[in-house]
Order: structure tokens, then C-alpha cells, then sequence
């Protein structure tokens, strides 16, 4: 997270049920990933941080960097969404 | 938690004295440590045999105390009198000496919070596999 988080994200029943059940909190971010999907949760530390790499839509080959920038939203940058596809393809 | 779950807990519930404390219906907790003092004795009981009546029992007993000696200004906390019926019964079985308990407990005040907080964790803290069809 880039600047302050929110209050919520750190508060223990958020962490404990991001941990518990990672599909249920990501669905209710808007984030409905497929059963055929494995999810992985990590914790940060002092010592080690994570950057989050948007995951590159289909149909994106030969776009330039700053046609894929506009795909980029903010949700996919805190892995909480997909980046937009691009349009019309 | 499958209802199945839920009710055989709430069938504990029912034999403990005084109302545990709730929130729209639900067991309801302050803190994290009233969550796991009420975990380990749910789960003490339904895995190693702890004794559910010796445990209301001593819950009992340790409400009277309080009420004997707690000042009308004195705060109530369920989990305060939960905890030492608690720690009773761990010992009176032999589960763990006042020894042990004095040791960890002394263990876990003089470490800081975040001891271990520089080590860097690379392997995940949990895992969600996917659904294999």
C-alpha cells in the first residue's frame, strides 16, 4: 500500500478472515476469481515488502507502454481487480 | 463454522453459568485474547477429554470469588473469570504445570511485539488451493 492505508486494513478480524477465507474477501472487493485459481496470501514485514504486477489481459500483445498504462486501474494495483481489457477486442 | 459445528458449541454454552457475552446473537468478543482463551477451551475439550462440567465447575467458583471480593466499582469481565477457571482446570488435569505457565507467561510479556518483525517471511501465510475437477 502506497501512503496511509485505510483503518480497516489493519484491524485483527480483517487480517484474520483475509487469511481464513482470502476468495470470500477478494468477492466482496469485486473480485470474483475462478475455483481453478490458487490463492496465495502473504504478510509483509519490515523487512519485506510486495509490489503488485497487474496481471496482463489477453489480447494485449504489441500494445505500447502507454496504451497498457490505460488499463491499468487503481483495484489492480492493490490486487484487489483485474486490469480494464482493452476495447473492442 | 458448519451449523453442525455451531450448535455443539452453543450446547457448551448453555451449561456455563452467568450470559457469555453477545452481539446480535453471536458470541462476541473485546480482544484477541478473550477469542483464544474461549478457543482453547472448546477446543481442550473436544480434543483432549477436558472436562466440560469440571471447567463450568470451576467458572462457577470463580465468579463467587470474584463477587465475594470485587468492589461494587470493580469492572466485570467474563473473560477475566474464564481464563482463571481456565488456567485451574489445565493445571488440577495436569495439562500444564504453574511452573510452565508462569514461565511462558513471563516469556511472552518481556519479548517485544515485534520481535521477529525483520525477518523477511518468504513463504505464504496461507494457502487457498484451487478446486481440482
Amino acid at each position: 500500500v502506497l501512503g496511509l492505508p485505510p483503518n480497516w486494513y489493519k484491524y485483527p478480524a480483517y487480517r484474520a478472515r483475509a487469511v481464513r477465507e482470502p476468495r470470500a474477501v477478494l468477492k466482496e472487493f469485486g473480485l470474483d476469481l475462478p475455483e481453478s485459481v490458487e490463492i496465495r496470501v502473504w504478510d509483509s514485514s519490515a523487512e519485506l515488502r510486495y509490489w503488485v504486477l497487474p496481471q496482463r489481459p489477453e489480447g494485449t500483445e504489441g500494445m505500447s507502454e502507454s496504451e497498457l498504462a490505460e488499463l491499468v486501474t487503481r483495484d489492480s494495483m492493490i490486487g484487489v481487480g483485474q486490469p480494464r481489457r482493452p476495447e473492442g477486442r | 463454522v458448519s451449523a453442525v459445528e455451531r450448535a455443539r458449541v452453543e450446547e457448551l454454552l448453555a451449561r456455563l453459568p452467568r450470559e457469555i457475552p453477545r452481539h446480535e446473537g453471536d458470541v462476541a468478543f473485546d480482544t484477541a485474547w478473550e477469542i483464544r482463551a474461549f478457543a482453547l477451551a472448546v477446543a481442550l475439550h473436544e480434543r483432549n477429554g477436558f472436562d466440560w462440567a469440571g471447567f463450568q465447575r470451576e467458572l462457577i467458583a470463580a465468579i463467587e470469588r470474584w463477587e465475594d471480593s470485587a468492589g461494587s466499582d470493580a469492572s466485570w469481565r467474563y473473560y477475566d473469570r474464564w481464563l482463571e477457571a481456565l488456567e485451574r482446570v489445565v493445571i488440577s488435569r495436569d495439562l500444564l504445570t504453574g511452573e510452565e505457565l508462569d514461565g511462558r507467561t513471563h516469556e511472552v510479556l518481556t519479548t517485544p511485539r515485534d520481535a521477529e518483525h525483520q525477518h523477511a517471511h518468504l513463504e505464504p501465510v496461507a494457502v487457498v488451493p484451487a478446486a481440482t475437477r
